[in-house]
């Protein structure tokens, strides 16, 4: 029944989530209840009543950590293939890589997101995992291991990210933005790993023409943090804002 | 004084149910479901409920009150009693309009 509740708009749910489940606690929904709440949660799409307005924040130290670790992660990122792009330069690229990776995947699930994700635990679980992908990312794995402890690792740890991020208690057009960032991590470090092992399968201009806009929309994202966003909201009891 | 249910479109009925069922008192949703469902007759599914209460508290017509664990009841506003007043008396005058002329027919 609780999938049919979050057909519902968020700030409906905010606002009149407990007691309808209670309600529905309180006498089981039939076929023709569940047809009514389906069109019920339609209705309150199409009219909605409730409406979440946004509240200005302080800006405090979690705010500061996290954005500016987004936007160094997001610049030396973009910096890193931007330079391989322009000077054709070859070597080693993967420490620049490792940083840049190591402070995007810790500013945002490690200082923000674990400070809003609902249940704090998700938050904790997506840093903990974010933690371990970077830990695994040092380790000299052998060539046999690499791509599935790393394969299954990149996906485990972004998935945790994409989870907490759904999760947090931010503007859902905020909660958008970060699903956004954190659902290519997955594709981005299989190609990665595809390109480092054989690199005539994936040119560098695509690989740069990938990977640019993740970094700069990471830089975009840390900027919005510092500066107080993503918002909180409140529900508007009863009416609208 | 009736225009704040006019603009309620379909929900107009389930809410007029509603503010009656609240007229003797406040009540949590399963209270009115179970209640307007022995005033009507008819079935009130938990999603019509729920997009009527939203409609009558958005418009001052309803309130609600601190909730009691996840149920949260609700009351009826002044506003709510004059416009429920407003909607049965235009109703009793329809209905005693209506009898009269059935009565001239026969």
């Amino acid at each position: 029944m609780s999938g049919l509740i979050r057909l519902y708009p968020a700030a409906w749910r905010a606002r009149y989530g407990d007691e309808f489940e209670a309600l529905l606690a309180d006498r089981p929904a039939t076929l023709r209840d569940r047809i009514d709440i389906v069109l019920g949660a339609l209705d309150a799409r199409l009219s909605p009543q409730v409406r979440s307005a946004p509240v200005a924040r302080r800006v405090g130290v979690t705010d500061r950590l996290a954005g500016g670790a987004a936007i160094a992660g997001g610049l030396i990122w973009s910096a890193t293939y931007l330079v391989v792009w322009l000077i054709q330069a070859e070597g080693d690229l993967s420490l620049p890589i490792l940083i840049a990776v190591g402070l995007m995947l810790l500013s945002l699930p490690g200082t923000y997101m674990a400070a809003y994700a609902r249940p704090v635990a998700i938050g904790a679980a997506a840093f903990a995992l974010s933690v371990a992908v970077l830990a695994a990312e040092l380790v000299p794995w052998s060539p046999l291991l690499v791509l599935p402890v790393l394969g299954i690792l990149g996906a485990i740890g972004p998935g945790a990210l994409a989870l907490a991020a759904a999760r947090a208690g931010i503007a859902a057009r905020d909660r958008w933005r970060l699903l956004l960032l954190t659902l290519p991590w997955p594709v981005a470090g299989f190609v990665v790993t595809i390109a480092g092992f054989v690199p005539s399968l994936v040119p560098v201009p695509l690989v740069i023409a990938s990977f640019l806009p993740l970094g700069v929309a990471w830089m975009a994202t840390g900027l919005r943090i510092a500066r107080g966003r993503p918002t909180s909201t409140i529900v508007t009891a009863g009416g609208v804002a | 004084m009736t225009e704040p249910l006019g603009e309620i479109g379909r929900f107009a009925e389930p809410s007029l149910f509603i503010l009656a069922s609240l007229s003797e008192g406040p009540k949590h949703g399963y209270a009115i479901m179970a209640d307007v469902e022995a005033i009507s007759g008819g079935h009130l599914g938990p999603g019509t409920l729920y997009a009527a209460l939203a409609r009558l508290e958005r418009r001052g017509l309803i309130e609600a009150l601190e909730p009691e664990e996840r149920r949260r009841p609700y009351r009826l506003t002044g506003l709510g009693a004059s416009v429920l007043r407003a909607q049965l008396q235009g109703l009793s005058d329809f209905a005693k309009t209506g009898l009269e002329r059935l009565g001239d027919a026969r």
